[in-house]
């Protein structure tokens, strides 16, 4: 079920109707959980097979991990995590394997290429092995306690809604236990923070459905063979359009997830702090899907070792986190290529950073974000065309098609990817204006752009579309 | 709660405003931001607008949306969409209720499925009667749509020209009164020689089975479905790059079209001499060309009315 849809707008309304409703506030995570059953399996029912199998590894290994025998706790917690990644590893990665290691004529190759991707799998995976890390790491007794009672029927209860969370389920953010267990308790209908709530709502369904819809329509000519007839100005104007494309819709994505839960009283973490002001990779990755870096900080690079070894073993470090990070992405060498160039990029910069004066004036700034976001801008190009000639390509033809003039379609295309991006740009000004101290007095009168936006979204909305984030 | 109620209130008085916008200055002309938008202004226009002054209906897929409307007699719809095929433009015109005298449909593009997703959006239950009621749902009536409609007026006031020509190069307008229509090639810059060679390596299949088989049974219930009411039906080719005009996938259309529709009632018209257009893809006409062959089209739609054509397509050739 999509955010976009009219049954998404529905399956929020009747669950939030009867969610504070006073008979049904002791069955209030059930009601969650069953209209998030609903939510995931709307469209392919055979998907809850594989989700709540999924649940019940989880919910089975954390119990054993926290009340089971100590001296099976890491069992326990290896297990947990083993299944997990053997899920993640065979429904995402069996077609890429049956790429790259069988003939096509192969049975095997064959079967592998035909595994389904069950959406939201890379999400909920990630989510349990984070409860199972969590539960096994425990500051203390105490907090491993609360994340997995001793109770069964509660533990079952949470961990299933932990990880079945609606808002979340399917493109995150990525939950981790620790955050979001000790939220789960019987909710008031005061305590809902409306305001938080509509901004996160009006400015994720405008960022989506008017931003990223539209922008999706001028750079359908990236695609293949297209762009080979387009201009060198078109073809670095679309690379731009898809840049504050995939922002708009996954930041739009996470901006409803968060504005829905804060419905039903949860807080999600934020997913997105302005990214395309980076003045660095590294600042990029602070900012750009906080929740996926902030998973592979702390449950893969300081596992590896971190920055605490020797300064090859970080720069190795790195690149295996940003490798298998791209990876993560989807089943396809591109996406770990795009990843193992931005490891690429961290382990630079750490390598040149103490090399390097600061940079201290506006325009050297300007000068480096507009660096970083155009390298950020050209890995994107792997999402896009993640058949890797083809992004080569696509390169190329920007250094060969200088003479190739821009035709009157090609204009409007220019034109209405400035005018979308616009509001992307504006946004990260914004925030860049309350950074340099500028008392902008317009809180007053925000109503009127939230107003503003609700308009466009009702009349200048984009031809609906799956969420990018979706495919992986 | 305060901030959502004043931001709705907010939401009510622009959506008022415009509606008063878009009854006082309605924008001119329809500038479609993309492929997508384009078939659904067309769809909205003939659902919305112009159903019921449509005696002549095109359905076809992104090659016969190039033909220019200014060429065309005025009575004559153009149904096709970029992307898609016959079979949405049918499925269009009988939900809503119409039965054209005469449909034209294009031949090239029998091999695509047909998709529903549009037409299952144009006809949404709660969005229809609002789009009806309120124009600004419409996608013409989009905001930016209706701004860069705006500016080309202004720029028609003051630089006529100018906004003819950037009319035109957008495919929204046509010459000035008077003027002879755009129809030469003499400045036409040939594709990649990659584009074209797959234009025709496309060409050279042939469709899909058994999709083809399932598009051929849907397209003869169509055809029943709207000869039945007094329709008549007439298919046509849309010239492509010479070779891929004469590759397996357009000779196998013709003969199973052939069979089934014998030349006589329904009917073909002419086929248009490929190698005298040009083509931006190996598919697509140039605008120049697009002009040229939507003249002839305008000819034939002449002859046909005066119901001459049926014995001059006695001579369909099928190779």
């Amino acid at each position: 079920m999509l955010f976009n849809s009219f049954e998404f707008l529905v399956l929020v309304a009747v669950t939030w109707g009867l969610y504070y409703l006073p008979v049904i506030r002791r069955w209030q995570v059930e009601l969650l959980i069953a209209s998030s059953l609903v939510f995931y399996s709307w469209t392919n029912p055979k998907l809850l097979l594989l989700f709540i199998l999924s649940a019940a590894v989880n919910v089975s290994t954390s119990y054993g991990v926290v009340h089971g025998p100590p001296a099976r706790r890491r069992f326990y917690a290896t297990l947990g995590v083993v299944v997990n990644l053997l899920i993640l590893a065979f429904f995402k990665y069996s077609p890429l394997l049956g790429r790259s290691l069988f003939h096509e004529t192969s049975s095997i190759g064959q079967f592998l290429m035909q595994v389904p991707l069950p959406i939201g799998i890379s999400f909920y995976t990630f989510e349990g092995i984070s409860l199972l890390v969590d539960a096994y790491k425990g500051r203390d007794e105490h907090a491993a306690r609360e994340l997995v009672p001793k109770n069964w029927g509660a533990h079952l209860r949470n961990t299933t809604f932990f990880v079945a969370f609606f808002p979340h389920l399917i493109a995150g953010p990525i939950l981790k236990a620790h955050q979001f267990i000790p939220q789960i308790v019987a909710k008031q209908l005061a305590d809902v923070d409306w305001a938080a709530a509509m901004r996160n709502i009006v400015l994720g369904y405008f960022l989506k459905m008017v931003i990223a819809d539209n922008l999706k329509e001028q750079t359908f000519w990236i695609a293949s063979p297209y762009f080979e007839t387009q201009s060198t100005a078109m073809l670095l104007t679309m690379l731009f359009g898809y840049s504050m494309q995939i922002f708009a819709d996954f930041a739009g994505y996470s901006l409803i997830a968060i504005g829905v839960a804060r419905l039903f009283g949860y807080n999600l973490p934020d997913n997105f702090n302005f990214p395309y002001i980076s003045q660095s990779v590294t600042e990029f990755w602070r900012r750009w899907h906080i929740s996926l870096s902030s998973f592979l900080r702390e449950y893969l690079y300081v596992p590896l070792g971190g920055n605490r070894k020797s300064n090859l073993r970080t720069y190795l470090n790195l690149m295996i986190v940003m490798f298998l990070g791209g990876l993560w992405h989807g089943a396809a060498w591109s996406y770990a290529v795009w990843g193992s160039f931005h490891g690429l990029a961290l382990a630079v910069e750490r390598l040149a950073k103490p090399h390097l004066p600061e940079a201290r004036n506006a325009w050297a700034k300007a000068g480096i974000t507009l660096l970083t976001f155009s390298f950020v801008s050209m890995a994107w190009l792997l999402f896009k065309l993640p058949d890797f000639s083809q992004a080569v390509s696509y390169v190329q033809h920007i250094f060969t098609n200088t003479s190739v003039a821009t035709n009157g379609l090609g204009y409007l295309t220019m034109l209405c990817i400035a005018v979308y991006s616009l509001p992307v740009l504006l946004y990260h000004a914004w925030y860049l204006a309350r950074e340099a101290g500028w008392e902008l007095q317009v809180r007053r009168y925000d109503f009127v752009g939230y107003g503003l936006m609700m308009f466009l979204i009702v009349t200048n909305a984009g031809p609906a579309g799956d969420f990018i984030y979706f495919q992986f | 709660m305060k901030l959502l109620v004043r931001s709705l209130f907010a939401t009510l008085v622009f959506l008022g405003v415009y509606y008063v916008w878009l009854r006082v200055l309605p924008g001119a002309v329809a500038v479609p931001q993309g492929i997508n938008q384009d078939n659904v202004i067309k769809m909205q226009e003939y659902l919305y607008r112009t159903a019921g002054h449509c005696p002549t209906v095109i359905l076809g897929s992104s090659l016969s949306a190039k033909l220019r409307p200014q060429a065309l007699p005025p009575d004559v719809c153009n149904l096709a969409l970029r992307g898609q095929s016959v079979f949405e433009g049918f499925e269009l015109m009988r939900r809503a209720g119409q039965t054209p005298r005469l449909i034209l449909l294009e031949m090239n593009v029998l091999d695509r499925a047909p998709s529903t997703g549009t037409i299952e959006n144009l006809f949404s239950p709660t969005l229809h009667p609002l789009r009806r009621w309120y124009p600004g749902l419409q996608a013409r009536h989009q905001p930016l749509n209706e701004a860069l409609a705006g500016g080309l007026a202004i720029l028609d006031r003051l630089r006529p020209a100018a906004a003819q020509r950037i009319e035109q190069k957008l495919g929204v307008g046509g010459p000035a009164p008077g003027d002879a229509l755009p129809t030469d090639d003499a400045n036409y810059q040939p594709p990649s020689p990659a584009v074209v060679a797959a234009a025709r390596a496309d060409y050279e299949q042939l469709p899909a089975q058994p999709a083809f088989g399932r598009n051929l049974a849907l397209l003869h219930r169509y055809v029943r479905y709207f000869t039945a009411r007094g329709s008549r039906v007439v298919f046509f080719e849309m010239p492509i790059d010479a070779n891929a005009c004469q590759g397996a996938k357009m000779r196998y259309i013709r003969q199973q079209l052939a069979a089934d529709y014998p030349a006589g009632q329904p009917t073909y018209l002419p086929r248009p001499d490929c190698g005298a257009y040009r083509t931006t893809d190996g598919m697509h006409l140039t605008d120049p060309s697009a002009w040229r062959y939507s003249t002839v089209l305008a000819q034939e739609l002449g002859a046909l009315r005066n119901d001459q054509a049926v014995a001059r397509t006695a001579s369909l050739q099928l190779h």
